[in-house]
């Protein structure tokens, strides 16, 4: 028996439990028949070698809520099979099938291109919604299952010992990994074998099991996603220097987001990338003071062409994922098939160009300068005298730029009204973005109680706000598209008619979105909201104002 | 999810068979199965190796003091669980009918498992009684084993009968001919008769065969240990069949 390498808890009382152990080395099957003897005996399976494959979404939205999805491609003329596991290893569905043909960049399907319609993708669907499922990790296995049976000849538990086939190229990972199964009703049984199996098997796996080692071997971890930074800001941070790390990680933000654009896997790094631009823009837009005003200039001029070259895509994405699924453009039930098919081809021409665009040397060179500004050189030359403690905290510099944009918003949008043009309701769209973006950068020097009551109105604001411009913008597309494709010929009246309807709701939809308009901004601008945004900062003690 | 009670008044007809065997394919093809056996011979707990016991018995389940779902045992197949029987069962008529609506009863009793599992098979008992007329009220499709033989028209009529005459919700009764012999006349017409009159009998026949015997010996579904039998690929063919069969 090899050397054992982590320790971890083993939770035997949980009925449901599978238990996970792992080991350097690999039990043999006396080894095995000596833990479960006398009381059982074991059955012995014929090994396997199978292909494990572990989807999940780009932020892991399976593993959130205690799943994982594997695909088992055995070799020979063993059936492929889909498993959905707890954390724990326990399969809680088992459903032959595979993919039905992989998608152009890589190993990343949509639900449907990657499970047959059935129970497991009912289950799945509500989980995954819009997003595809990305192949997280990859390993073969040879697998040899012992049946742990009763003296009626009846299985209580299944031993499954796995070990990688090839260690060589994998030399993180550990030998082997004896999972216990108990079968439903007989977890209490399952249980009295754990002293003797861990004696001869190894320690307690964490959870995830294979996927989580070898997730380690390539540095990752499950779960491992956030979409946009957390800033935990000090109140006696210079200001400049505040604002340099809100711009490092919204770089960082970019740089990260950018292999998934680049690879097409999912929709959602796009619109990580836009946000992370938008905010940098917001941040230099509204607190580079203290800032190489050349360098922010440069800068600001870069990340105005990084967002011009990343609209087309996201907006034909959005149009996209407004339609519902549908497996096929021939499948046009719903009318919708023709012009899923001309946005998807329109959408194909604008995604190479944004990937030329983010392979060019300009996309580079936005980097580089994206550094320079966050680096020393970023600072505006100060002469001598000045010394850190002569610069303005972060503490001070907050309040005055989030009560500013608090102004500027209540402002505005006092001078709008339900029937306004769209563009006005845009433009406090806007100045809304800039305030929650501020906000975001400053959390960790507000309060909470009142910082989560002004982002709740604020945030309701923003939602209704966002209906009305996306409801126009999407109708002014609907008619643009229609009029392309009338122009372009061949397409049934039927599709006409459905765009025609869905031009109806989306009209309905906005006309609801700016009745509710006023409720949204009273609610936002009322003395509540502005009481909670004066005690915002007001009550931060003086060393979390950096006056002391 | 879909309840289906293999049922029929006479015993000894292929009901279990018929529920063992569906169930078996119905888990292999994904769903989240689970095989009730309300029969208090427990066939189908003695076929998957399962302990026909209950604990508390029949009445500390209707009365709820058992859950179901503590009750449940997994088989030796993915995704396949057995509610076991216990021969208490035989007095279940007795424990419905002393509580309020009898009749709804075991739809209450699988009502906390319809998250659990996709589909839910009923292994009934031979009889017509309370027990009967609540499973009827919880299944979403009876499926009846007939025996081609001279009465099976009439016990057919009379199944049709009760089952429109029982208190709605009721299941739509699908009819499928078993053990069948080919090679006797009686049975060729009996099928050719029936078939042609009714429009609730399955396409699929089921062949008398020794090999869904072995089933008992042997301990096992017929798809586990010759899946490539005429029997067992009328089953797959009967289990086609029965997906495609709108539910009551």
């Amino acid at each position: 028996m090899g050397k054992r390498i982590v320790t971890g808890a083993t939770d035997i009382g949980n009925a449901a439990r599978a238990m996970t152990f792992f080991s350097d080395g690999y039990p043999s099957a006396e080894a095995l028949a000596d833990a479960v003897s006398p009381r059982y005996q074991l059955a012995q399976d014929p090994l396997l070698t199978a292909r494990h494959q572990w989807f999940d979404t780009f932020d892991w939205r399976l593993h959130r809520v205690g799943l994982s999805l594997e695909l088992s491609v055995p070799e020979g003329r063993q059936q492929t099979q889909f498993l959905l596991r707890d954390l724990n290893g326990r399969v809680l569905q088992a459903t032959p099938g595979g993919p039905r043909g992989s998608r152009r960049h890589g190993m990343a399907f949509e639900l449907g291109e990657l499970i047959a319609d059935g129970p497991l993708k009912v289950r799945l669907a509500p989980l995954v919604e819009v997003r595809v499922l990305l192949q997280k990790a990859s390993l073969s296995l040879g697998s040899r299952q012992y049946r742990v049976l009763d003296r009626r000849g009846k299985t209580i538990a299944r031993l499954v010992i796995e070990s990688p086939t090839d260690r060589v190229r994998n030399p993180g990972l550990p030998g082997s990994l004896t999972r216990l199964v108990p079968v439903r009703g007989y977890a209490g049984r399952a249980a009295e074998l754990v002293p003797a199996i861990t004696i001869q098997v190894g320690n307690a796996a964490p959870p995830g099991g294979w996927l989580h080692f070898a997730l380690a071997a390539s540095s990752l971890t499950q779960g491992d996603y956030s979409g946009q930074p957390k800033w935990q800001l000090t109140p006696e941070m210079p200001a400049p220097e505040a604002i340099q790390k809100v711009l490092s990680d919204l770089l960082e933000c970019a740089v990260r987001n950018r292999p998934g654009v680049v690879a097409d896997t999912d929709t959602e790094f796009l619109h990580d990338l836009r946000v992370a631009v938008r905010r940098a823009r917001t941040a230099l837009k509204l607190l580079s003071a203290g800032l190489a005003p050349d360098l922010v200039a440069q800068l600001q001029a870069e990340l105005r062409w990084l967002s011009d070259q990343t609209a087309a895509t996201r907006d034909l994405d959005c149009h996209l994922l407004a339609l519902t699924p549908s497996p096929a453009p021939a499948a046009d039930d719903d009318g919708t098939g023709h012009l899923r098919a001309f946005l998807r081809l329109r959408r194909n021409l604008a995604q190479k160009q944004l990937v030329r665009e983010l392979q060019s040397d300009r996309w580079s060179n936005a980097c580089n300068l994206w550094r320079a500004v966050v680096s020393a050189e970023g600072r505006v030359p100060r002469s001598g005298v000045d010394s850190p403690e002569s610069l303005p905290t972060i503490a001070e510099v907050a309040p005055v730029h989030v009560r500013r944009a608090f102004r500027r918003a209540r402002r505005l949008g006092r001078s709008v009204t339900p029937p306004s043009p769209a563009a006005e309701l845009h433009a406090l769209r806007r100045r809304c973005k800039e305030l929650r973006y501020l906000l975001e950068f400053f959390a960790s020097l507000a309060e909470p109680r009142p910082l989560r009551l002004v982002l709740n109105q604020l945030k309701a604001l923003q939602d209704t706000l966002g209906a009305i411009q996306d409801t126009d913008v999407q109708i002014m597309a609907l008619q643009a598209f229609a009029k392309e494709m009338e122009d372009a010929g061949g397409i049934p009246f039927s599709t006409f008619m459905t765009m025609g309807a869905a031009v109806t709701l989306l009209e309905v939809r906005q006309n609801e979105a700016r009745a509710q308009f006023v409720g949204r901004f009273v609610a936002f601008s009322d003395r509540s909201t502005r009481d909670q945004m004066a005690s915002l900062f007001e009550t931060s003690p003086p060393h979390r104002l950096g006056l002391l | 999810m879909r309840i289906i009670a293999t049922y029929n008044i006479k015993g000894g007809v292929g009901k279990t068979s018929a529920a063992v065997n569906l169930a078996c394919l119905s888990a292999s093809g994904g769903s989240r199965t689970l095989l009730w056996d309300l029969d208090p011979q427990g066939a189908a707990s003695f076929l998957f190796r399962v302990r026909p016991k209950v604990r508390g018995g029949v009445k500390a389940l209707v009365k709820g003091r058992t859950l179901a779902g503590r009750a449940i045992k997994g088989t030796d197949f993915d995704n396949l669980d057995l509610l076991p029987a216990d021969f208490s069962y035989r007095n279940m008529d007795l424990e419905l009918d002393s509580g309020k609506r009898p009749t709804r009863r075991l739809s209450g009793l699988l009502n906390p498992l319809t998250s659990e599992y996709d589909t839910i098979f009923v292994d009934c008992p031979p009889s017509v009684s309370l027990v009967s007329e609540g499973v009827l009220r919880a299944a979403d499709t009876l499926l009846v084993p007939v025996v081609p033989a001279t009465l099976s028209s009439r016990t057919l009529d009379q199944l049709t009968k009760f089952v429109a005459t029982a208190k709605p919700p009721r299941p739509r009764l699908l009819a499928f001919f078993s053990m069948v012999d080919s090679r006797r006349r009686l049975h060729r017409d009996t099928i050719a008769l029936l078939s042609a009159s009714r429009s609730d009998i399955a396409r699929t026949t089921i062949p008398a065969a020794s090999l869904v015997e072995q089933m008992g010996p042997r301990r096992l579904p017929l798809l586990a240990f010759a899946p490539r039998s005429p029997a067992a690929l009328a089953y797959q063919q009967l289990w086609i069949e029965l997906q495609s069969f709108p539910s009551g």
